[in-house]
């Protein structure tokens, strides 16, 4: 009973289950806002690409063009891959020093769920091993 | 000791009394409330509907490609004049994985007429669905190779790999796939 001689208990039972909806509501369009990205598909695309691009970086002669010209014949693929992928190309020499670094530009430092492709080539001689590392540019896939 | 208003009836019993602007406000502030719900509920509904339905377009898709990019088709020589494409039991377009044989796109490219659309799609898992092929550049224009008519859809699968033509040639090949 409140000052006045009134019982109010009704009108606090109706502010819980508004309180208790509009909890609900405001959790609903928290959800709704959230992107909703096939995680395994997308992965598998991403695995796909991967293995892609590595294959015709080997099969057309480019990758041992890595040292010759700055690598920009493999940035040249690299950079038509779909605008939402990242890639990264590194190439080791045997004694573990990094002989040749390829970025896409505007990527940025790679995110936690990125895929990593190891490989091997051989150029003018010496063995190198490849690390293509790949991942999804989070400001364009959104 | 008694509490709230209420009225006492000729047999003592008690009727409570009804307030009916605090009545009226309630059931439109509560209706108004589970119509936002219903609302809410729908369009995530809707939403997850939509997603469902990509994700089996997008799973289609990248078998399909898998089928036509690295495979060589079964049986592998289905591209020969004298072979029926109807007793084939997949296509496929690449001598290996990623490197594609000229003479299978040039089979492909004559079975663009629209008796042999379906066919085509059943040999490559996506009977049912609609498909446009092209083959292109890694600057995506011209196209080498096209295959069916683009969707105009905005919610249909796109995959993107890259291929080999003539062996060495690097070249980008997107297929959509929508129903």
């Amino acid at each position: 009973m409140n000052a006045r001689g009134q019982d109010s208990r009704g009108f606090v039972i109706t502010l819980d289950a508004i309180a208790a909806l509009s909890l609900l509501l405001i959790s609903l369009y928290f959800i709704q806002s959230a992107t909703f990205t096939p995680t395994t598909l997308q992965g598998t695309a991403l695995k796909q690409m991967s293995l892609d691009t590595m294959t015709v970086l080997q099969k057309s002669g480019r990758l041992e063009n890595v040292f010759a010209v700055n690598g920009t014949s493999v940035e040249e693929v690299l950079l038509a891959s779909p605008p939402e992928v990242c890639m990264e190309l590194s190439v080791v020499a045997m004694n573990g020093s990094v002989a040749a670094l390829v970025e896409k530009p505007g990527c940025g430092e790679p995110v936690s769920e990125s895929q990593v492709l190891y490989g091997t080539f051989s150029s003018g001689g010496a063995l190198y091993g490849t690390a293509l590392q790949s991942w999804y540019n989070q400001e364009v896939s959104g | 000791m008694t509490t709230g208003r209420y009225w006492l009836t000729s047999d003592g019993t008690r009727k409570g009394q009804i307030w009916s602007i605090d009545m009226l406000s309630g059931i439109t502030l509560m209706t108004v409330l589970i119509l936002l719900f219903a609302f809410e509920w729908n369009t995530l509904a809707l939403r997850w509907n939509e997603s469902s339905t990509y994700d089996e377009l997008l799973g289609k898709a990248l078998l399909a490609s898998d089928a036509l990019f690295t495979t060589p088709g079964d049986p592998p020589g289905w591209e020969h004049p004298g072979m029926n494409l109807s007793a084939a039991y997949a296509i496929g377009l690449a001598d290996t994985r990623d490197s594609l044989d000229n003479e299978k796109l040039e089979r492909l490219m004559d079975m663009n007429s629209s008796q042999n659309y379906s066919l085509v799609l059943s040999k490559i898992g996506l009977a049912g669905c609609q498909v446009y092929l092209t083959i292109s550049d890694l600057y995506g224009d011209p196209p080498y190779y096209v295959y069916g008519q683009p969707s105009g859809l905005n919610n249909s699968a796109v995959v993107e790999r890259f291929v080999l033509l003539n062996g060495t040639t690097v070249a980008k090949a997107t297929l959509e796939v929508w129903q």
